[in-house]
């Protein structure tokens, strides 16, 4: 792909070529194992499918409304500390940016403001990539994160407390390198203190989340809490900063001028914690419910794919579901505001379709993918070629990069998962290691791998005027990004290596 | 690229995408059933898609 300056699009249907080539020559696969990988490769996509264009209606809305331009606006007054603002747009914003629906918004609408602020554009790309890393996989109400639990069948209440430590581990480390590059080592030291207190609410925040099954709000009620935190401390006089002098023409945002460009985000949380947390309302909710049942398969070389069912899939309270009612309430909402025109839904859509096509389709041909592999044997061979060259210790340490890997080379923490998830857990359990610990790990590394993917690199730079000097950000993105996923692949290794001996 | 170019290609992406979320579903339909001709004519028809997309991407 990156010889060849191939799209992931191009490269994923190549793969898919080249899997179902393989599949024929070598490991006894059939037109009919095909036909059904592919079924129960589009089941699992479509259930993805529907998150994202969810999350990507959200977000034309909220482009189309202005709210994101108006939220990026109002957080830098919030303090009047340099090093704070930085935090608080290249770490706090980003993130919650991110969870509200990714595609590049986090970058588009953060590294600018930064550039304002006087930073260089590398930096200000750099920076903001680094500080929204974490936030891609249980962004867009964590489609990544369910894409992983539906290629591996294993539970997201096994996995997600595991994420929730490793992620929280590469908190400090991101606020540190973030403040290392934009405010020196004296700005690091001042702001010290409120990076580790940032840290430790959103950690904490982010566990109670992931251990109460509210995953999907991961990325924005940590993001939040931070902001709250870091707000907080501005109170202190060790970071109030010094008094700005505001320009007379500058626009001014009131409190009510603030929750209404909020409203589609409070909608979001509350409706997503509606459904999950009114037992009586999600027992109706989940009345109807849709799941398939496929064969057992056995390829031409014996290896066999039990008789299985899909996960049931409950379309009343699906996260896409909760985008939706998101997206229409808000609409109106914001419609009876005067934000949006009568023009408006047009745009929204045709924002919404461009950006749904090329994504939806590298989802599907990566999944279609995944499932040949899976369903022909392959993974079980690439698993047992990994459980027998690498051992148990150094495994663990390998997956966050392998993760990496893969989100750099597909474009998204999605396709990652999707294409590593079985691979990973199946290695994991022939080393007899801990499988949903290894599986947070490679969600960890697939979500800062997708940052750093050259593909995403691309829209950032255009929005700081930096196009075709991606390689440029790419080397300084690289050289900082592999920090945090350092730290997370060792803790990775030390858990592993202690869940092993029964520590 | 010219806009005419851009808006083919994002029609023939959209078509494509179509296929490949339809088709399957005619194929769940053939193989539960046993329409083998069904099935391979489907099945050919999602590899092209693809061929499409390797070729013109």
């Amino acid at each position: 792909m990156l010889l060849l300056k191939w799209g992931a699009l191009r490269a994923s249907a190549v793969s898919w070529l080249v899997a179902v080539i393989v599949s024929l020559a070598a490991f006894g696969g059939s037109w009919l194992i095909l036909a059904w990988s592919q079924v129960k490769a589009l089941v699992l996509a479509a259930n993805l499918l529907v998150i994202v264009w969810g999350a990507l209606l959200l977000y034309s809305l909220a482009s189309e409304a202005g709210t994101l331009r108006a939220i990026g606006f109002f957080i830098p007054r919030l303090s009047k500390d340099r090093s704070i603002q930085l935090l608080l747009i290249a770490w706090l914003l980003a993130s919650f940016l991110q969870g509200m629906g990714g595609f590049g918004v986090a970058v588009a609408v953060c590294a600018p403001i930064l550039v304002a602020m006087g930073y260089s554009p590398v930096l200000a790309i750099v920076m903001t990539a680094l500080g929204h890393g974490w936030a891609v996989s249980f962004g867009g109400m964590a489609s990544a994160f369910e894409s992983l639990i539906a290629v591996t069948h294993v539970s997201g209440t096994l996995i997600a407390p595991y994420a929730a430590v490793l992620f929280a581990l590469s908190f400090l480390p991101t606020g540190l390198l973030i403040s290392l590059l934009g405010s020196g080592w004296k700005g690091t030291r001042h702001a010290f203190p409120a990076i580790l207190a940032v840290s430790l609410t959103m950690g904490g925040t982010l566990y109670f989340f992931n251990t109460h099954g509210f995953w999907s709000l991961s990325t924005i009620g940590p993001a939040l809490v931070g902001i709250a935190t870091l707000v907080l401390l501005t109170r202190l006089p060790n970071y109030r900063g010094l008094k700005a002098e505001s320009a007379e023409d500058e626009p001014k945002l009131g409190t009510r001028d603030l929750l209404v460009n909020l409203t589609p985000y409070i909608l979001l949380v509350v409706i997503g914690f509606s459904v999950e947390l009114i037992q009586p309302l999600n027992n109706f909710l989940n009345k109807v419910s849709i799941s398939f049942h496929y064969p057992e398969i056995v390829s031409g070389l014996g290896f066999v794919t039990p008789a299985e069912s899909s996960p049931t899939i409950h379309p009343f309270s699906h996260a896409g579901m909760v985008l939706l009612v998101t997206v229409l309430l808000s609409y109106f909402i914001l419609k009876r505001e005067g934000m949006l025109e009568n023009s408006s839904p047009r745009r929204i859509l045709s924002l919404t379709a461009h950006n749904v096509v090329d994504a939806s389709l590298g989802m599907i041909v990566m999944a279609d993918v995944s499932a040949i592999m899976t369903h022909t044997g392959m993974t079980s061979t690439l698993a047992r070629g990994i459980a027998e060259t690498i051992n148990a210790t150094v495994f663990p340490m390998v997956v966050p990069f392998v993760g990496v890997v893969g989100a750099f080379l597909t474009g998204t923490n999605n396709n990652s998962n999707i294409l590593f998830g079985a691979l990973q857990a199946e290695a994991a359990s022939l080393l007899k290691l801990n499988v949903p610990l290894i599986l947070a790990a490679q969600n960890f590394g697939a979500s800062v791998g997708s940052v750093m993917s050259p593909t995403k690199l691309i829209v950032s730079c255009i929005t700081v005027g930096l196009g075709g000097q991606e390689g440029k950000v790419l080397r300084k993105l690289l050289g900082y990004g592999l920090i945090p996923v350092t730290v997370v692949a060792i803790a990775t290794g030390i858990w592993a290596w202690l869940l092993g001996s029964g520590a | 690229m010219s806009l005419n170019k851009t808006k083919t290609r994002f029609r023939a992406n959209t078509l494509i995408l179509a296929v490949e979320l339809l088709l399957p579903f005619v194929l769940l339909y053939a193989l539960r059933n046993d329409y083998t001709l069904l099935g391979e004519i489907v099945s050919a028809v999602l590899v092209l898609g693809i061929i499409f997309l390797v070729v013109f991407k």
